[in-house]
């Protein structure tokens, strides 16, 4: 897991330029404002606190405590890009994640789990998602921590 | 400064309606608000409306007569219709315009809406990964919110049950079959913990309110409903929002607590006073949440006021009496008219077979809309 993430679907700032939305070594990326300390996910242009552009890249690592979740039973019209149909798709989690930084993140949560509670610790992992064109998108999703 | 209050109310009906386009059903509204006024087209001196999925409102000039007035397009999700009427309103507020109109109306494709990430402001590998379906907003903000009030899933169930007995008391709305605890407790899992018949549907209809002062409902012969406060409100840092990819380690308060603690102010009333409630119910959850955002209640206070019927017609605080979003559907332009001009009726004493009883005489309205507005009425007679 190393190098830009998402092939195809590069993430945008805002101001045009490519970033990293995680990384093997730094787990996700995000912003931190140099004016007011908020942090943001995925890394903002400017601060949506205090509106200062002082904003720096921000490690913020892969350890977190779900915060709340629902499963998504059906499968996500496009721009949903993965190659699952109606028929063979299988329900996902949704998490919100606090992190150790205490942001909390929106992100997927490792299939085969259908009860999920809050406060449980979770890992960042990689996920490749087959998309129909016969790519695939890499991505990240949350696992309990036990289960690398 | 004369008193800003509501001359005429045109709704075209919800659900669906094969052959109509969400234009027309907005022409439909917007001659029955006139005829209601006793008005015509010529009279409206300035219109604010709009649609997700039905076009330009503006096109409704095509078909009503070419008057040449100021007609202003917008867009704000489900808030739309509440965008509409704080313009309108501070339209005769300041003296431009003497009847000014609010108009929504839509006609969407069935299933859930699939959201362009680029016109929310998304990245769009949230999106393309499965993370932007508004769905799962609502079950994320909900599971967290059973979890630190203490709410169990019979109260969602029980909110659903109550929505559908109202609409089948309503000839205006789309669901009107009533359905058991039970049956809606059986309902297949959409989003946990909110099966299918816990969430709204996007559907199809239209809505047209027609404001003016009190000065001239005198003229016309006509005792107006009052508007004592019309505000919109959007989300303030921190919040947690329907498109949030983040949020900071104590969220803020919502877009509704800011915009329903404005609109008290500025009526100079309070939630005790209120005697009929329309709040943005696009699934169960949401009308409980907003109970509590728009200060009728307590957090956690829903358990009991549900389990005692509370919030059912003959209630001390009826909650959605048309049946709300979960026996209408969503047309996104037009449902938060539909709340107004249910409260118009209420307030009126036109309800028919769910008529608040008691002779109601205020009334209150929230919407809620992606990206994260509210809009919140305060009505009186």
């Amino acid at each position: 897991m190393t190098g830009p993430v998402f092939g195809g679907a590069m993430v945008q700032d805002g101001m045009g330029a490519e970033a990293d939305v995680f990384t093997d070594a730094e787990g996700l990326i995000g912003s931190v404002c140099t004016a007011c300390g908020e942090r943001f996910f995925p890394a903002a242009a400017s601060c949506a606190n205090c509106s200062s552009e002082a904003v720096e890249r921000l490690a913020l690592g892969h350890d977190g405590r779900l915060w709340s979740w629902t499963l998504q039973r059906f499968l996500p019209k496009a721009p949903y890009r993965s190659r699952e149909t109606a028929d063979d798709f299988r329900p996902f989690g949704v998490g919100l994640v606090q992190l150790s930084g205490g942001l909390i993140v929106k992100a997927r949560l490792a299939r085969g789990h259908t009860d999920w509670t809050i406060g449980q610790p979770l890992r960042l992992r990689a996920l490749s998602l087959a998309t129909a064109d016969g790519d695939a998108i890499r991505t990240f999703e949350f696992a309990p921590r036990e289960e690398r | 400064m004369d008193e800003v209050v509501i001359v005429g109310i045109g709704l075209h009906p919800f659900g669906r309606s094969p052959g109509r386009s969400g234009l027309q059903q907005g022409i439909v509204a917007v001659r029955r608000a006139l005829e209601d006024a006793g008005l015509a087209w010529r009279d409206i001196d300035m219109a604010f409306g709009g649609s997700r999925s039905s076009g330009n409102a503006a096109a409704i000039a095509e078909r009503m007569g070419l008057t040449g007035l100021p007609f202003i397009n917008l867009y704000t999700g489900c808030a739309t219709g509440g965008s509409a009427l704080v313009s309108a309103a501070n339209a005769i507020r300041s003296g431009a315009a003497r009847f000014a109109l609010a108009v929504g109306f839509d006609k969407h494709e069935r299933g859930a809406f699939a959201p362009d990430p680029a016109r929310n402001g998304v990245p769009p590998w949230v999106a393309e990964t499965g993370l932007m379906v508004t769905t799962q907003f609502f079950g994320l903000k909900l599971t967290r919110y059973m979890h630190e009030h203490g709410l169990s899933r019979d109260t969602l169930v029980k909110v659903a049950v109550k929505a559908l007995a109202n609409g089948a008391n309503n000839p205006n709305a789309w669901r009107r079959r009533a359905m058991s605890f039970a049956e809606v407790a059986a309902g297949p899992m959409v989003s946990d913990p909110l099966n299918k018949y816990m969430f709204c549907s996007p559907s199809e209809g239209g809505a047209a309110i027609i404001l003016s002062t009190a000065k001239e409902a005198r003229r016309l012969g006509i005792k107006p409903v009052s508007v004592n406060a019309s505000i919109l409100r959007t989300r303030r840092y921190g919040s947690f929002e329907v498109y949030s990819s983040s949020l900071p380690a104590s969220p803020a308060a919502t877009v509704t607590e800011d915009a329903a603690a404005a609109a008290f102010t500025e009526a100079g009333i309070g939630p005790e006073d209120i005697d009929v409630v329309q709040l943005q119910d696009t699934e169960v959850g949401a009308e409980l949440m907003h109970m509590a955002e728009s200060g009728f209640c307590r957090h956690g206070e829903q358990e009991r006021l549900i389990r005692d019927e509370a919030t059912a017609i003959g209630g001390p605080l009826p909650v959605n009496t048309d049946g709300g979003c979960l026996a209408n559907g969503e047309p996104i332009g037009a449902s938060g008219l539909r709340q107004v001009y249910e409260v118009c009726l209420q307030l009126r004493g036109q309800a028919g077979a769910r008529q608040v009883p008691g002779q109601p005489r205020t009334g209150f309205t929230q919407v809620y809309g992606a990206p994260g507005l509210a809009s919140v009425n305060i009505l009186s007679v």
